[in-house]
């Protein structure tokens, strides 16, 4: 019994420590976007983002069929609304995300390209909440094209680079990756 | 009774800009600029104002305007000078959404 108590006592002092290291935190050093996220919250954010997903919503599959035009089309598309943050390349090496916090992740990686169809349909018409990342809505057609050309970023060409600078004029001075 | 019919000529007016001006969402990067060179039923090629060729495909719902005035595909004739707006498939081809073809090219050709 005086083991338990003592051991109460102990987590409930750690607890109050925690707390004023967290307050002493805050008030010194604020809640600057521009920080990079904890590993921890990056976990937890990465990890709980199901949630934020209905079931049906995962499992859908791409209806629409890829075509030269509509990889085209959604190239142009995701030029003139996605890349101000995301970047023509999606590597998200914008000044925008540079603020976000969290910032966008590398739409080439691992972390986007492991989501289903579904899942990245969902995300571009409703968004992500507590993030930059907005709730589009839109035509379903489009934001189907859309989850086609994410999956497209990965083997984007010179060529597509500079046609989706030609729409934006964002270039590789805008803090965008050289493009390999 | 007089500041009415005013007042609705100009609503109307204002209502029906839009229908006459280009649609801003067709427009997105630069157009592409250039002289026709040939025609087919659909498509075209160009010779663009930096000399390079630049095949055009003309999709049933494309929309073709002569000066501001909307036009018909047969207004695309060899040797006028069109911009047109669309998707790049690549530098040389373009899936026109629409084609602007220039006032003056028309008038030097009627003159012609």
């Amino acid at each position: 019994m005086r083991a338990c108590a003592a051991t109460l006592s102990l987590l409930a002092a750690g607890g109050a420590s925690a707390c004023l290291v967290g307050y002493w935190h805050l008030t010194t050093h604020g809640l600057s976007a521009r920080e990079k996220p904890w590993a921890i919250e990056a976990y937890l954010a990465r990890n709980v983002r199901w949630l934020a997903t209905p079931k049906g919503a995962a499992g859908l599959k791409n209806p629409v069929a890829p075509t030269e035009l509509s990889i085209a089309e959604a190239r142009d598309h995701f030029a003139d609304h996605c890349a101000n943050c995301h970047a023509n390349d999606g590597s998200g090496n914008t000044l925008i995300n540079e603020g976000l916090y969290p910032p966008a992740p590398d739409l080439r990686g691992e972390e986007t390209q492991a989501l289903t169809d579904g899942e990245i349909f969902y995300i571009i018409k409703n968004g992500i909440r507590f993030t930059g990342m907005p709730g589009f809505g839109g035509e379903d057609r489009e934001n189907w094209h859309l989850v086609h050309f994410i999956r497209h970023l990965t083997e984007l060409s010179r060529e597509e680079f500079s046609l989706m600078e030609e729409v934006n004029g964002l270039d590789s001075g805008d803090r965008q990756h050289e493009h390999h | 009774m007089k500041d009415r019919i005013i007042l609705s000529l100009v609503t109307a007016g204002l209502m029906a800009a839009p229908v006459f001006a280009h649609d801003a969402k067709l427009h997105k990067g630069k157009p592409v600029e250039g002289t026709i060179v040939n025609v087919s039923p659909d498509g075209m090629t160009l010779k663009a104002d930096d000399g390079v060729s630049i095949t055009v495909t003309l999709p049933p719902d494309v929309k073709v305007e002569s000066g501001d005035e909307t036009a018909g595909k047969e207004t695309l004739v060899p040797g006028r000078h069109v911009s047109v707006f669309g998707t790049k498939l690549s530098k040389d081809k373009v899936v026109a959404r629409e084609v602007v073809v220039d006032d003056d090219s028309a008038g030097k050709r009627t003159r012609s």
